[in-house]
């Protein structure tokens, strides 16, 4: 190997390093805030009128083995029935979820079903790009149709719209199934950081929490202000997030609106659902990461934790490409200081993202849901980083691919696991 | 070199027990979360307040919080400096008996026992925890057999074992470990009997990183370059710290609770 090309990886690795090093402080000083900042009393909202008109959207494709829990609790939601509707999505199903919904729809006066056809575009960004259109209301609230609302959730997700400029407002997925086996118990604790630190951390800090497409509002006017629903991504829910920021608009994370969910419980399910995660959400990091750095009528600090989030999906594929680096280095360059130095750092860099920083979240997670004895499942982790990481790469490699092909990832659904019909 | 990897093989059997002891404990914890679902009386849309979340973190006095790290770190560098020391005389007799045993093996053998090793240990894992889980960490393993061969194949200087100093790698993991155990501390602790506990807990994390060093140790005797480096980095964090988070586990799974 010539020393330029050794010059070229060692300056690529200390590039990449110093990025993956950032995102890793951040999800330590992110936990740090957690734990000793002082959480600060809730802002009083501006007084407002009647509560606005609300849609509530629920897609569903092949979705007869959970669809049904889900409407129940849809029909028993406290909020003014004027101003109030249902509208089930029954995108292209070959099972009996368009029964099931009609059936709803004959019952309740407030519900209805759009049938999608046949040749409809398939996934579920263009099933919700029917039901908003077909709905004139100016809230749309999002639920899957595996989700179990309860009663007070709309009127949560709906009260920080009282700020002109909050466009989205996301609440907390918690998983129902979290006892089912060990992959459920670990996607329970991933969600307990993710929500209840990280999410709740930037929207204390003003910074930007994420609308998750699912157990989120949206304001109509906000959407239509950013250039409306983007069905061509497989991340339309970071994709709106970012667009809303750049424009200058909020997202709101309602820590009191929670809502279950069903975890999948094989990892073939998972694999699949990181990768969909990872190329949707590298490809709003190509399209939105200098947009983000520029977006002026944001604060700096909101601006800079934006960018940085949006490279979690990123950090991954680099620091294994640089510990493949940093192995392969000792064996061109000799066992020197500088090669040791980098694997060093690589390694550190490896466990660091991969291990520590989320399990200290997890931790500021469990202790504050008052359930300690969860965290007991920790050690795992360390096998589903492994997995997370595998699709990560994956999916930064279809993306590429897609990239140089001219191709499209069409949207993978999320297989259920509940009880037959 | 056939005692060392006896050893090593031994201590990382041990790892993998300790994780089956753990998971056979933490799945029997109920851990649903009740969400919140109060009827009425809403924040927000009634009196003016977006919704709160749970209870805010109770932080205890600033002087419980430096008496419960500064405890937690002292205890747990002092049991890891003291055990080093003790367990540098077993490896000393490993070494010992190395030199005196009659028993030789062929060095590229020797390279490929670890990952071997370590692919088989995987693939009763891959059994026992049904499913796909540890599909990378085996292909991982494949590639550096394969890698190994050819590297002995060709360039075997490459593989050649040179004397490495571990104080670098011993210290690291103990900062990550100190700051580690602090954190958590700090998190989790809030009377007197849990800091007993997290003294208990830092004195085994001492004795877990003592006991990883040495088979580091061990470890760069028999392999080197990018093997070794791939070993150290599985020890340390499965050896180490998976085995610190196991002892953690076993101890909030039996006497936390909420």
């Amino acid at each position: 190997m010539t020393w330029l090309a050794i010059a070229f990886l060692v300056a690529w690795n200390v590039t990449t390093t110093l990025l993956a090093l950032l995102v890793l402080v951040r999800q330590v000083v992110v936990t740090l805030l957690f734990h000793f900042g002082c959480r600060a009393e809730a802002k009083r909202l501006p007084d407002g009128g009647d509560p606005p008109r609300v849609t509530v959207i629920v897609p569903a494709h092949n979705e007869e083995r959970v669809l049904q829990g889900c409407l129940d609790c849809l029909t028993r939601m406290d909020y003014p029935a004027d101003r109030y509707e249902v509208i089930v999505i029954n995108d292209r199903s070959r099972d009996r979820t368009g029964a099931i919904a009609d059936g709803f729809a004959a019952r309740y006066p407030f519900l209805r079903v759009i049938h999608r056809p046949d040749d409809a575009v398939p996934g579920k960004p263009a099933a919700l790009l029917d039901a908003i259109n077909g709905s004139t209301s100016e809230v749309l609230v999002f639920f899957d149709a595996d989700y179990l609302p309860p009663p007070q959730i709309v009127r949560r997700l709906v009260a920080p719209f009282r700020d002109a400029l909050v466009g989205a407002t996301m609440g907390r997925v918690v998983p129902y199934n979290a006892n089912a086996n060990m992959l459920t118990k670990l996607l329970d604790l991933e969600r307990r950081g993710g929500y209840v630190v990280d999410q709740e951390v930037r929207h204390r800090m003003a910074l930007l929490p994420q609308f998750g497409g699912t157990t989120g509002a949206v304001r109509r006017s906000a959407l239509d202000a950013v250039g409306g629903w983007n069905t061509a991504s497989l991340a339309e829910d970071t994709d709106l997030t970012y667009r809303l920021f750049i424009a200058g608009m909020k997202v709101a994370y309602v820590a009191g609106a929670e809502c279950y969910e069903e975890s999948p419980e094989t990892w073939q399910v998972r694999y699949r659902q990181v990768k969909r995660w990872a190329i949707g959400h590298n490809d709003c990091l190509g399209r939105y990461f200098f947009a983000t750095l520029r977006a002026s009528r944001q604060p700096l600090i909101a601006r800079l934790d934006a960018a940085l989030v949006l490279l979690v999906y990123t950090v991954p594929s680099l620091v294994l490409l640089n510990l493949v680096i940093a192995l392969s280095l000792p064996t061109q360059v000799g066992e020197t200081w500088a090669s040791l130095a980098i694997m060093a750092v690589s390694l550190t860099l490896f466990t660091g993202i991969g291990n520590f920083a989320p399990f200290y979240q997890i931790a500021a997670g469990c202790v504050s849901d008052g359930q300690r004895r969860a965290f007991a499942a920790v050690p795992f982790l360390f096998v589903s980083s492994f997995t997370s990481l595998l699709a990560c790469n994956a999916g930064v490699l279809q993306l590429l691919k897609d990239r140089l092909f001219g191709s499209t990832t069409q949207w993978d659904k999320t297989q259920r696991f509940r009880g037959p019909v | 070199m056939f005692s060392i990897v006896i050893a090593v093989v031994v201590y990382e059997s041990l790892v993998v027990l300790a994780y089956l002891l753990c998971w056979r404990l933490v799945r029997g914890v109920d851990t649903r979360l009740p969400i919140l679902s109060t009827v009425g009386g809403d924040a927000g849309t009634r009196t003016g307040y977006p919704a709160p979340g749970r209870a805010a973190l109770r932080a205890p006095s600033l002087a419980w919080q430096l008496l419960t790290f500064l405890l937690g770190a002292t205890v747990l560098a002092s049991v890891a400096l003291l055990a080093t020391a003790a367990l540098a005389s077993l490896r000393g007799a490993l070494i010992a008996a190395e030199v005196a045993s009659p028993v030789s093996m062929d060095p590229i053998l020797l390279r490929l026992a670890l990952p071997v090793g370590h692919l088989v240990v995987l693939l009763v894992l891959y059994q026992r925890l049904r499913g796909s889980v540890l599909f990378p960490t085996v292909a991982v393993h494949l590639f550096l057999i394969v890698f190994c061969l050819l590297v002995t194949a060709f360039d075997p200087e490459r593989m050649a074992i040179n004397r490495l100093t571990l104080i670098p790698i011993f210290a690291t993991n103990l900062v990550l470990m100190v700051v580690t155990h602090g954190l958590l501390t700090l998190l989790f602790c809030r009377n007197r009997l849990e800091l007993l506990a997290a003294v208990i807990l830092a004195a085994i994390g001492g004795g877990i990183l003592a006991l990883g060093t040495m088979v580091i140790a061990l470890v760069s005797m028999l392999n080197a370059g990018p093997l070794f480096f791939f070993q150290l980095y599985l020890v340390s964090a499965f050896g180490i710290f998976g085995l610190y988070f196991c002892a953690s586990s076993i101890v909030l799974s039996l006497f936390a609770r909420d």
